[in-house]
């Protein structure tokens, strides 16, 4: 037993209460986390938090009208309290037409790679030592460089889930994880953030490499450099894409903007969407990848999909509820949280449509010949702002920061303040290289991406 | 009961080492409606509840959390808080030291008019669905609507080790929408929300229709909006994107937490940071505002903050120990800006829930107004843009910040003009505030959520703002 009732017994006296007191159908999803978090903050190691929780959601159906409560309290009485909210809120709601059914029972295949008990049993002082670790190489790496914002965590999350159509099920899984933002100060100038990040479901990130990896980044955003308002090729890093990706490409391949007529998508599968070098895989079964499980958060089973295939779209990602409305398998991609967000466990949250890991494939040249092959461009290191980029259009509202301008082949220093001006749709038809390297920031797993032109604006 | 819970894990703390310990015992319930294209998707009422605990031990911080009261439960947690600060103290050079605050004992009840709690649901989903139905009806090319509601309401107990005991209820509600239109290919999208600590009558004071057509309006703009010119220009902006640029742009630069780390404003402590005109105030006192409270997070009573007065940065906003650091700090290096440099604590130590620890966080954050009316601020312009409602933005501690925009129109001799579709802005933030030439008498404040790691209820908003020049993006 990991957490009090949390176990088979108490779920499936879920389902029979919920469905004794009048749901047509009831599913119960309960899940325990514990976390250890440190915070990096002013080239300090600070705050160590340990956190631990259990809670359970219970989702019931009532003639086609959907409710949903949540509590993390285990009693008896306690939880037939929340079936009975959940019971009432679904019947003062209104008849879902589209509802069908909640998960058919399935047979799940073993996911490899994503439960490190190293992980699990880990103690404080291991995490706290990864967190002293990565602070002290970047400071010795190069002392101009200070670590100003950050953290690593260490979590462990057991999750369960029962419905009245038999599913019965858990699945465990731990991650690791390493964040880093640092600026770099030299003859009064200071550089922007600069991030970088690790996340692992295993104890194997290198924390000597990722501290490198930063420090030598930032410095050389030290040498300032200026350029006019124009269309430049540019090659955007990950953990830029990342940004925009998220405010716009996860949302215009999910299914539920795309039945409600907001992907730029709908109707186009089978035709091309992007240039023939780009292919994009979601896949919830990859070994070892940070979204991976045998079954996703409403139970159905994961799969790999072609997202983008050389250039063509082949399909949108589902959960449950929206496949249904098209008479189609779930894909998988139900998710009731991101990792380990703290803010909002995931017991009390429904479950909505997410990539699991998102693959870009990579491409044949290196990332140094990609920069050599460019006279007058500009590499995008990081975003800002990408948050209000329109998923609807593909308008990028983005300042690029840190940016650095390429000049006769090589990297010259930081362009500050240049705004992006670009459809992130319209652009990944005209990408133009792929690097070999690939780099994973949170659930995408990229190369670096050479576009043809992007607009920028320059205050020069 | 809870009470001499409360007291054994004080006790055990002090007993054990802890020279400071503080727990925030929460209840939170929460209910939340979405209506996707005229359809119910959700339908939510979840409740949960738990402890954070914090403690200093040999100048370290430590934090665990619980969600279970007993006294057994509460001092594992006060043990795991304990061995978690130990582990911390043998690596940090600056240690903890908190500022001296008042030791308070109150218990504040949410001021509210209508408790959402004893609304039906029936009636906050019929709001839902009718703002939903309203917005299709209202304007045929609209092809998707989402709307959501949520109230949340907290019950908080706070107590540490130097006898500071509150009882605080919060209550909010919170309504938004978002809504997709097309026409001959080109799609544009709009949205509009609002929240309150007033209670569920910010619902009635936003009457479906005119809500609705808030929306729909700006939808109407953005369908014939056209491109904007990209270069400098000079802008009026209206209270929505003053207020958020005033929040994101210059409102985490005087985080004190952020200033330790860096931020360009840690140049700048007691110099001049804007023009002379331009005062910059938090404040969580402001009545009905999302962002006001009456303690923090920290058991320090919530206030009014001028952080810029007549463009001289006055003050940071500090939970206790960044005062502390700072006053230290401060002491030690230009005593004389002590003079009019605040660097007691503000009350802005907050956290998003039980489950973490509390940091520096804006509450309602604006420029104070003066004396233009939004004609004279335009009158001088003979082409420009006028910023009215904004998407987001987001800041850098360099000082270069990026915001976007969803209605915003060309100013063409001193008239508005043309919409103009997806305008963004950006620039360095203490340049902009340099060029803020003149400002309104108007003042208006919104509800806005605010991230840094956790997710925090503020308000935005102030006057009508011009700024001589701005960086000015337009669409692809």
């Amino acid at each position: 037993m990991i957490y009090e009732n949390l176990n088979e017994d108490t779920l499936e006296w879920i389902i029979n209460e919920a469905l004794k007191l009048g749901a047509s159908e009831v599913e119960c999803y309960a899940s325990y986390s514990q976390s250890y978090n440190i915070d990096i903050m002013a080239g300090e190691a600070r705050q160590p938090s340990y956190y631990d929780e259990g809670g359970l959601g219970i989702r019931v159906i009532v003639n086609k009208k959907l409710g949903f409560s949540a509590t993390n309290v285990f009693d008896k009485e306690k939880i037939l309290e929340t079936i009975k909210k959940a019971i009432s809120i679904a019947k003062t709601s209104k008849e879902n037409p589209n509802w069908v059914k909640l998960p058919d029972k399935s047979k799940y295949e073993e996911v490899k790679g994503i439960l490190d008990k190293s992980i699990k049993n880990i103690q404080p002082e291991a995490i706290l030592n990864k967190a002293a670790l990565l602070i002290n190489t970047i400071i010795s790496t190069d002392h101009r460089v200070l670590p100003v914002w950050g953290g690593v965590s260490a979590d462990y999350t057991f999750e369960m889930i029962a419905n009245s159509n038999n599913i019965l099920a858990q699945k465990e899984g731990t991650y690791l994880g390493a964040s880093i933002g640092t600026i770099a100060r030299d003859n009064g100038v200071t550089t922007p953030i600069h991030m970088e990040m690790r996340v692992s479901r295993s104890m194997n990130i290198d924390f000597e490499e990722l501290g490198r990896v930063i420090a030598e980044k930032t410095v050389k955003s030290l040498t300032m450099k200026k350029i006019e308002t124009g269309l430049y090729p540019a090659i955007m890093d990950p953990e830029a894409l990342f940004m925009i990706f998220t405010a716009t490409f996860y949302n215009a391949i999910s299914a539920d903007y795309a039945q409600m007529g907001r992907s730029p998508y709908v109707n186009k599968i089978g035709e091309e969407v992007a240039n023939e070098i780009l292919t994009v895989i979601d896949d919830g079964k990859l070994d070892g990848g940070i979204m991976s499980a045998p079954f996703d958060d409403e139970g159905s089973p994961t799969k790999r999909k072609m997202i983008i295939d050389r250039g063509v779209f082949k399909g949108f990602l589902y959960d449950n509820y929206r496949a249904r409305i098209e008479g189609k398998e779930s894909t998988g991609n139900a998710f009731r949280g991101f990792m380990s967000s703290l803010s909002q466990p995931r017991y009390l949250s429904l479950p909505s449509i997410f990539p699991s890991n998102l693959i870009i494939s990579a491409g044949d040249a290196s990332l140094d010949e990609l920069v050599s092959n460019i006279n007058r461009g500009i590499m995008i290191v990081g975003v800002q702002g990408a948050h209000a980029s329109n998923p609807e259009t593909g308008e990028v509202s983005a300042v690029a920061t840190p940016a650095w301008m390429i000049d006769g082949g090589e990297i010259k220093g930081l362009v500050p303040g240049l705004m992006i001006n670009m459809n992130i749709y319209d652009a990944l038809k005209e990408v133009e290289g792929l690097s070999r390297e690939v780099k994973q920031i949170y659930n995408l797993m990229s190369p670096w991406i050479k576009f043809k032109g992007i607009r920028f604006i320059s205050k020069a | 009961m809870l009470k001499d819970a409360i007291h054994e894990a004080l006790d055990f703390a002090k007993k054990n080492g802890a020279s400071f310990i503080d727990l925030r015992i929460q209840h939170s319930y929460g209910a939340r409606f979405v209506v996707r294209d005229k359809v119910i998707e959700v339908a939510r009422d979840i409740y949960s509840s738990g402890v954070g605990i914090r403690v200093i031990v040999d100048g370290a911080w430590g934090f665990a959390t619980t969600n279970k009261f007993s006294k057994e439960d509460l001092i594992r947690s006060v043990r795991n808080a304990i061995s978690m600060a130990r582990g911390s103290s043998k690596l940090i050079r600056r240690k903890v030291a908190l500022a001296e605050v008042d030791v308070v004992e109150d218990k504040i009840k949410a001021n509210v008019s209508k408790d959402p709690a004893n609304i039906s649901p029936e009636e906050k989903l019929e709001y839902t669905l009718d703002v939903n139905q309203t917005i299709f009806d209202l304007e045929k090319r609209v092809k998707s609507v989402q709307t959501r509601y949520s109230d949340e309401k907290i019950f908080q107990t706070y107590a540490n080790s130097e006898g500071t005991y509150i009882e605080q209820e919060k209550i909010y509600v919170y309504f938004g929408a978002d809504a997709m239109a097309v026409e001959n290919g080109i799609k544009a999208s709009a949205r509009e929300d609002f929240g309150s600590i007033k209670g569920y009558d910010i619902i009635y004071e936003n009457e479906v229709e005119n809500f609705s057509s808030i929306l729909v309006e700006r939808l109407r703009k953005q369908l014939k909006a056209k491109v904007a010119k990209g270069g400098s220009f000079p802008a009026v902006i209206g209270p929505k994107v003053i207020g958020l640029f005033t929040h994101e742009a210059f409102g985490h630069l005087s985080e004190a937490d952020f200033v330790i780390s860096g931020a360009v404003t840690s140049q700048k402590i007691g110099q001049k940071v804007a023009s002379d005109i331009v005062t910059i105030i938090d404040d969580g006192t402001l009545p009905g505002a999302f962002g006001s409270f009456v303690y923090d997070d920290e058991g320090v009573g919530s206030q009014k903050t001028i952080v810029v007065k007549n463009g001289i940065l006055v003050s940071l906003l500090y939970d206790r120990e960044m005062a502390k650091a700072f006053e230290m700090m401060i002491k030690r290096m230009a005593p004389n800006l002590l003079e009019y440099f605040n660097v007691k604590p503000t009350g802005n130590s907050r956290a998003e829930s039980f489950r973490v620890p509390p940091i520096i966080r804006m509450r309602n954050t604006y420029i104070e107004p003066k004396d233009y009316s939004v004609e004279e601020l335009m009158e001088d312009i003979k082409f420009g843009y006028y910023l009215v409602a904004p998407l987001g933005g987001q800041a850098n501690l360099d000082g270069t910040f990026q915001g976007g925009t969803q209605e915003a129109y060309e100013i063409v001799n001193g008239e508005i003009k043309e919409p103009i579709r997806n305008v963004s802005f950006s620039g360095n933030t203490l340049e902009t505030l340099m060029k803020i030439d003149a400002i309104g008498k108007d003042f208006d404040i919104r509800s806005g959520f605010c991230g840094k790691g956790q997710t925090m209820y503020v308000g935005i908003g102030g006057p009508h703002v011009r700024v001589k020049e701005m960086i000015i993006g337009g669409g692809a």
